[in-house]
């Protein structure tokens, strides 16, 4: 019964190991196509809400000597590019990295991003305007206990916080964030979380990712979505990112994973979702909803995540020492 | 939150659900004992249902709410309390119930309490009436207490879910998050002390007394009518809030979501991982346990003694808890020795038949107990009779009489196997992830109709499997019956 457990295939290749940070709502269907298309098994591990991304990276950075995993699929560039300077990534600049703009990949070809999100607030329209007039008189006034973020040290606002960290320093940032829990901000679990408070009325409004406000607008929830927008107007755009893991003994199967992923056909098959992502790559715009299109207006104003250099050490850092005593 | 608050703060609040859950299962054991025998076992089922009702499941029922409770964390505290209160004290009131009855009755107590000189103060009375209390209503009350601070302590999944203040979700989070194993381990030091120090008192004074072994409590003559009518209404009230409402809640979801998840061939995969986690583990735990209570039977053999001291350590993990279990075994696949295995569904099994095995210990202890042992007996002499009948007859009762009741408890253990989250989330290789840990994650998006949809399906996937099974064993039993009955003469004459 363990062997049957186990999952053993007699005879057919060997699984490609696949660890993924994206949420499984919407990547298992992806990878499930790959398989169908290819016939390469995929074998998948997924992360939980609440730590999203960063229990993977650490796990194939504990497994460097050792690696279990071929390909890396995380919802978080920043924390790939960790990996990246650890030396667990292996280059490969197939026809998929050569689709997608600079900005949105190593140059040397050890990780390349593709169907990204947005941060945004996400306002319940019942309790304010979703302008970013409003948004600002709120951020100013002395209670935040209507405003809600996901705690800093997982996820999307981990990458929030560590480019406030590069774009304001970190003293600004930690008395920011000291402040603004004295005004009485609300931390939340996850974006999850932080959506859900928001669309429940129990917030008037927080920060988000674009795929976690569309799920709220889908359930009819009276939410509307306003971009962060940070110094020189710019927006916070979070690829996805793929990477094949150094010392795999599958590259050619990993390689055909990692075009797939990086083809026009994930990427608008990733825009039509109910997480509607957008579309790095060159894609006939006519496929895109018209929900993705202004999202790909936002977009391009999105900051270059490659020049947040340092900062993205020290400011984990800082967060662990806050979090995890 | 530090771990130190959080591990303070569970404390507190496992401390306090202990303390006051203590009158409630005494009065729950009151109206038990006058009750008669279908009424009390219909009481005892309304009672322990929360108990058996997933904790994901009241969990994610509750999750909504909890959030809307996020500016009031003291009423949210309440709220975690109380369902920890209404879902264990059934576990209390089992142990209470089935207490020998201490050596110093309450009518002792209260001669005692009578002959105290009329000039003695607070002290003095504390300080003579102690030792008799120790050996009365304390020690009737230890165990119950005891107990149900373990499991408060222990429970992750509800205060994950509602966000209730607690060491093992933050421990689990910054496991996941990437904390070093061993500071992880080093870490969950302080909230293991906690638990030895209560167990440290719990097993000598659970072995000292052959708790489960000796005669339980006499009955109660009378008992009023208020008393009575607080147990039935204390049951319904935790029927409702733990298992009721949650089942309307997550139910009314389902009609929209039905649809699209029954075309999910994804979900019923991770359903058939976590049943066959839940299977693999409950079985092995099962025979485990009944291995360890023939070898502690037999005294006289030495070596088979200390295999047995060997084996009963085996139980102390189980009894600090799932997330401990885990991370201990997650540390040991990690060793040179069992890594070749790491990758295998080996340590998640492993961590969760520790888990399970105290429970299975006891399950088993409780069966032993109910089996009438004269009956027993009896049937073995008749399945010796010359009849061919009476010997079918003699084979389906013995059937009836033992192995129904172990087949039972081994089917518990695999449910409890089968909803256990943080092994299979912890422990289990990557393509083999269970719909518990599948359920867990999603969960934390908050409540839509497919969720609730894929919950309800699989909180009753391992009931569908229990009642086939049920089906299954009751054919054997009647086949067991039939072999007895055209089994050959001989074999019976020798």
């Amino acid at each position: 019964m363990l062997v049957a457990l186990s999952g053993c295939r007699s005879g057919g290749p060997e699984p490609l190991v696949v660890y993924c940070a994206h949420d499984s709502v919407y990547s298992e269907e992806v990878l499930r196509r790959f398989e169908r298309e290819t016939g390469i098994p995929v074998s998948v591990r997924f992360d939980t809400e609440a730590t999203k991304s960063l229990g993977l990276v650490n796990l194939l950075i504990a497994e460097k000597d050792q690696p279990r995993c071929h390909v890396f699929w995380n919802n978080l560039v920043l924390s790939t590019m960790d990996l990246a300077d650890q030396d667990v990534l292996l280059p490969y600049k197939g026809p998929g990295w050569e689709r997608i703009p600079a900005g949105s990949k190593d140059p040397e070809g050890r990780w390349t991003g593709f169907a990204a999100r947005l941060r945004v607030y996400i306002v319940n329209t019942d309790r304010m305007d979703p302008t970013e007039e409003a948004i600002q008189e709120r951020l100013d006034a002395d209670d935040l206990s209507r405003f809600t973020i996901a705690k800093p040290l997982f996820g999307t606002t981990l990458t929030h916080y560590r480019l406030l960290w590069h774009l304001w320093g970190g003293e600004r940032l930690k008395q920011w964030h000291r402040e603004t829990r004295e005004r009485g901000l609300v931390e939340a679990a996850s974006n999850g979380q932080t959506k859900n408070l928001v669309a429940e009325g129990v917030c008037d409004f927080g920060w988000t990712d674009t795929d976690d406000f569309y799920v709220a607008l889908d359930d009819g929830k009276p939410v509307a979505q306003v971009p962060v927008r940070v110094e020189g107007g710019a927006t916070i755009l979070i690829p996805n990112s793929v990477a094949i893991i150094k010392g795999t003994r599958r590259l050619e199967h990993a390689q055909r994973l990692v075009d797939f992923l990086l083809s026009e056909q994930t990427e608008v098959a990733l825009s039509r979702s109910k997480a509607r992502q957008i579309p790095l790559g060159p894609v006939d715009e006519a496929q895109l909803s018209d929900e993705v299109r202004p999202l790909r207006e936002w977009a391009a104003d999105g900051y270059d995540l490659n020049r947040v250099g340092d900062a993205r050490r020290e400011c984990l850092e800082w967060l662990k020492s806050e979090y995890l005593q | 939150m530090s771990l130190a608050a959080a591990c303070g703060w569970t404390l507190l609040r496992a401390l306090v659900v202990a303390v006051l859950s203590v009158p409630v299962c005494w009065r729950l054991r009151q109206a038990l004992s006058t009750l008669g025998r279908r009424p009390r076992l219909v009481l005892w089922a309304v009672l322990l249902v929360p108990f058996f009702t997933p904790a994901l499941l009241t969990g994610y029922a509750y999750s909504n709410f909890a959030l809307s409770l996020v500016r009031y964390p003291l009423w949210n505290e309440v709220l975690y309390a109380a369902l920890l209160g209404l879902r264990f004290i059934p576990v209390g009131t089992v142990l209470m119930w089935l207490a020998p009855p201490p050596p110093v009755t309450a009518e002792a107590l209260h001669c005692a309490r009578l002959s105290l000189p009329a000039a003695c103060g607070l002290l003095g009375r504390f300080r003579r009436l102690a030792p008799f209390a120790a050996k009365g209503p304390l020690r009737d009350a230890f165990p119950a207490a005891a107990v149900i601070f373990l499991l408060a302590f222990q429970e992750f999944e509800t205060a994950s879910l509602i966000g209730a203040a607690s060491w093992t979700v933050w421990l689990f989070d910054a496991q996941a998050g990437g904390l070093a194993l061993g500071e992880t381990l080093r870490r969950s030091l302080w909230p293991v002390a906690c638990e030895l120090v209560v167990l440290a008192v719990l097993v000598p004074l659970i072995i000292r007394t052959r708790f489960l072994m000796a005669a339980p409590h006499g009955r109660p003559a009378r008992l009023s009518r208020g008393r009575g009518a607080f147990a039935w209404l204390f049951a319904l009230i935790a029927l409702t809030a733990v298992t009721g409402l949650p089942l309307v809640l997550v139910g009314g979801d389902t009609v929209e979501g039905l649809r699209i998840v029954l075309r999910n061939r994804r979900m019923f995969e991770e359903i058939a991982v976590a049943l066959g986690f839940g299977l693999v583990a409950g079985t092995l735990a099962a025979i485990l346990a009944g291995a360890l209570l023939e070898a502690v039977s037999r005294r006289r053999r030495w070596a088979v003694r200390r295999l047995a001291g060997a084996g009963v350590s085996l139980l102390l993990p189980g009894l600090l808890g799932s997330l401990v279990v885990s991370l201990a075994v997650l540390w040991l696949f990690q060793r040179p020795l069992l890594r070749p295995v790491y990758d295998t569904p080996m340590p998640a099994v492993a961590a969760l038949a520790l888990f399970l095995l105290p429970r299975a210990v006891l399950l088993q202890l409780l069966v032993a107990a109910a089996t009438p042992q004269q009956g027993v007996h009896v049937a073995r002499l008749l399945s010796a009779a010359p009849h061919p009948r009476g010997r079918g007859a003699a084979r389906e009762l013995l059937w009836h009489l033992r192995r129904r009741g172990q087949l039972l408890a081994a089917g518990v253990l695999c449910v409890w196997g089968y909803l256990e989250l943080l092994p299979a989330s912890i422990l289990a290789p990557p393509g083999m992830r269970s719909a518990i840990v599948r359920l867990y994650e999603d969960m934390h998006y908050g409540r839509n109709a497919v969720l609730s949809t894929i919950t309800l399906l699989a909180m009753l996937a391992p009931a569908v499997v229990l009642v086939l099974a049920a089906r299954v064993l009751r054919a054997s039993a009647s086949f067991a019956g039939w072999a007895g009955r055209h089994r050959p003469e001989s074999v019976h004459s020798t």
